[in-house]
């Protein structure tokens, strides 16, 4: 291949590479315009799901929003609307305190230190009941922990009591 | 709640300087929670209900959104000055990712919503989805978590791209890079299901 000819092949190259070149830029800027077509109209849909879901927020969502906020601004201890988990705790809790108070009253003889407890008991067994009704927020579930754990407390001394009275009447009935 | 005639009046509207509004909100002033819970409380709903689709945990979390809130701002716990829709939507998102946890956690044995809505249940989202929004809803629940909590931030809390920035502290350009990334996933889940007929 003399001179000449390595010259025009070279030329015949560029030429064909500029041609690739462009075609290829050519499809890029195509794409990039399909793609930011697409992307578009893709948020487009995705703004329209979002109205959707905005949209469908159950009637009086915002007037029961704003009952719970007054409640935190409330003097009294905040009360809540639902809770599974506080019912069910709660529910346990009040049932044990129920359960050992009765069993108290039947199993030993009545005196003014077991009325003392019972009343206690009874205390506590109501501010169960109450929070059974309400809900979970902030610290109701710490509230509720406490209660069970005082409930518990209190049932300690009748469980001791109730546990001498026991021995006492084995000990009696063996003597 | 106190009437707070006094406190805030009028009560600003839309984009305006949020900082009144919170310092008569953290007094407890009622017309001032009632221009937050107008601005913010769809939005969180929103939130919520694009990623549990259940209305009732939906308004569970808004209501606990918003009592978190309160309770922050009585107390004084409030120290992001301008940046209060970010801390909103944070408080938000973490009560959504535990409440994600905890429903992965008691996983149904099977997705309620495949079987159609249940009659009498409100709280229940709608059923199967036919419609044009619900393969869009499915194909979200396809994506990844990052890439959905961007998608969901921008659309569904109508956060712009430099709240969400500093929500997720990263910078602007990887936020747009990561919003454009999730969206390119999310054309690629629609073109491949066959429900939404390739049409992203």
């Amino acid at each position: 291949m003399n001179e000449h000819e390595d010259r025009q092949l070279n030329e015949g190259l560029d030429a064909l590479g500029a041609a690739d070149r462009a075609a290829a830029d050519a499809d890029f800027e195509e794409s990039i315009a399909e793609d930011a077509g697409a992307m578009a109209a893709l948020t487009a849909r995705l703004d329209a799901l979002a109205t959707a879901e905005r949209s469908a927020a159950p009637d009086g969502l915002d007037e029961r929003v704003l009952h719970t906020v007054g409640e935190v601004f409330a003097p009294a201890p905040i009360r809540f609307v639902r809770s599974r988990w506080v019912i069910a705790a709660s529910s346990v809790a009040a049932a044990a305190a129920v359960v050992g108070g009765v069993w108290m009253t039947q199993r030993s003889a009545p005196t003014d230190r077991y009325d003392i407890e019972l009343a206690t008991l009874e205390e506590d067994v109501e501010i169960l009941l109450d929070l059974y009704e309400t809900d979970v927020w902030g610290g109701a579930l710490a509230e509720v922990k406490s209660e069970a754990e005082r409930v518990e407390d209190g049932l300690d001394t009748p469980w001791s009591a109730y546990d001498d009275v026991a021995d006492s009447f084995e000990m009696g009935a063996s003597s | 709640m106190n009437s707070g005639q006094d406190a805030i009046s009028p009560v600003p509207d839309g984009g305006e300087d949020l900082a009144p509004v919170l310092v008569a909100a953290a007094a407890g002033d009622e017309r001032a929670w009632r221009d937050l819970v107008r601005r913010y409380g769809r939005r969180v709903f929103a939130l919520a209900k694009s990623r549990l689709r259940r209305m009732d945990l939906a308004e569970e979390i808004t209501q606990s959104v918003f009592a978190t809130v309160a309770i922050k701002l009585r107390d004084g716990g409030y120290d992001e000055q301008g940046r209060f829709e970010s801390w909103l939507f944070r408080i938000a998102m973490n009560r959504i990712r535990d409440e994600v946890r905890r429903t992965t956690r008691h996983a149904a044995p099977m997705d309620p919503e495949a079987f159609g809505r249940v009659p009498g249940d409100p709280g229940r989202d709608a059923g199967p989805d036919t419609n044009e929004l619900g393969h869009l809803r499915a194909a979200l629940d396809e994506l990844g978590d990052a890439d959905r909590e961007v998608i969901e931030l921008r659309h569904h809390a109508e956060m712009s791209f430099k709240q969400i920035a500093e929500q997720l502290g990263e910078p602007m350009g990887t936020l747009l890079a990561r919003h454009h990334r999730a969206l390119r996933k999310l054309r690629a889940i629609l073109e491949s299901s066959p429900a939404a007929g390739g049409a992203a």
